[in-house]
């Protein structure tokens, strides 16, 4: 049950004041189909008696009730706005590929705030920052260190991005064995080299991208039965495959 | 049940459409022809009544209505303040 005279902050209030907005202005769009004369809200302006307050942190308003003397007095105005304006001024929003700081429960609400103020809210964000070599540390008055979050922002990335095997060959020739890996985010973070372990053993990559791994057997023993396939892609990520080649020829067979 | 503190109160978007329906020509006859007029735009400037109410996650609500009573009393309502502009659209299109 929503109740008055409670405590609100400008965020939810515009929220609520351009909801209401378009909504009269969908009605209005509506209309204009069947009658050719019709018309269209341009600005609103509204000015209203209210009492803020701020507890170190945020800013938040009560409206001036009846009988309440010295309220401070807010004017907001709404202009109309185009959306070609709206694509040149506002960032797209998250793609699914990027995470948002939002989501990530271990960055503090201290650091997101700092974070959201620079105009950092996604892991491409703080990656386009850190190319242009900005020291972060010193724009937020060394509330933000780079590398701790970096490291964060990271693992959050590669958690909502898992690799996923789909198919594994063996490539058995005259000029060597190799161990064909197919799947989805095998390999995310190209700064990173990876590292593949066959049966305990370092074994050649010769090739590694998002979704495809090359892995030279040559040195390394397989066996007829069990066999371990350890792929470290990242820091945050290892992926331990186990594969059975006698069952696999079984169930083939 | 109404969401605002007193029921007479409406949305904010209600209150602008009520305000918007100014859609109609004036007609005058002359001899055997008509000249019609119709409103080319509208600026509103209006003292009103403001009830933002909060639900329990934070999500506000705007309810507005012109001033109600014209009585003066000892606790007099608290009056804000709203301006809007309305324009014409013929046919989609901004004249």
């Amino acid at each position: 049950m929503a109740t008055t005279n409670r405590s609100w902050n400008l965020e939810s209030f515009l929220d609520s004041l351009i909801v209401e907005l378009d909504k009269a202005r969908e009605t209005l769009a509506i209309k204009a189909i069947n009658k050719p004369l019709t018309y269209a809200v341009k600005d609103v302006n509204l000015e209203m008696q209210l009492f803020p307050s701020f507890d170190g942190n945020d800013v938040r308003f009560v409206t001036a009730q009846p009988g309440q003397q010295g309220a401070s007095k807010i004017a907001i105005q709404l202009g109309s706005i185009t959306d070609q304006q709206i694509r040149k001024t506002t960032k797209g929003p998250t793609t699914t590929e990027d995470v948002s700081i939002e989501v990530i429960d271990e960055i503090d609400d201290d650091t997101k705030k700092e974070l959201r103020k620079i105009g950092v809210t996604s892991v491409n964000d703080l990656d386009k920052i850190q190319k242009k070599r900005v020291d972060i540390e010193k724009i937020s008055n060394k509330k933000v260190n780079y590398g701790k979050l970096a490291n964060l922002l990271n693992k959050a990335r590669r958690t909502s991005n898992p690799p996923v095997i789909k198919n594994v060959n063996f490539n058995i020739s005259r000029s060597g064995t190799m161990m064909q890996v197919e799947g989805s985010n095998l390999i995310l973070d190209t700064k990173y080299t990876p590292v593949a372990v066959v049966n305990g053993k370092l074994a050649d990559l010769k090739e590694a991208t998002k979704d495809h791994l090359v892995i030279d057997l040559s040195n390394a023993e397989v066996n007829d039965e069990e066999n371990e396939l350890v792929v470290v892609s990242d820091p945050f990520t290892i992926y331990k495959v186990k594969l059975d080649l006698k069952k696999k020829t079984d169930e083939s067979a | 049940m109404s969401k605002y503190e007193d029921e007479d109160f409406i949305a904010l978007s209600s209150f602008i459409k009520e305000l918007a329906q100014v859609d109609y020509y004036l007609e005058e006859q002359f001899e055997d022809k008509t000249i019609a007029a119709h409103v080319k735009s509208v600026e509103i400037e209006s003292p009103c009544q403001m009830d933002v109410a909060v639900d329990e996650s934070g999500n506000v609500s705007i309810g507005t209505i012109p001033p109600m009573y014209y009585v003066s009393t000892s606790f007099m309502p608290v009056f804000h303040n709203i301006k809007l502009t309305i324009d014409t659209e013929l046919d989609g299109n901004n004249e």
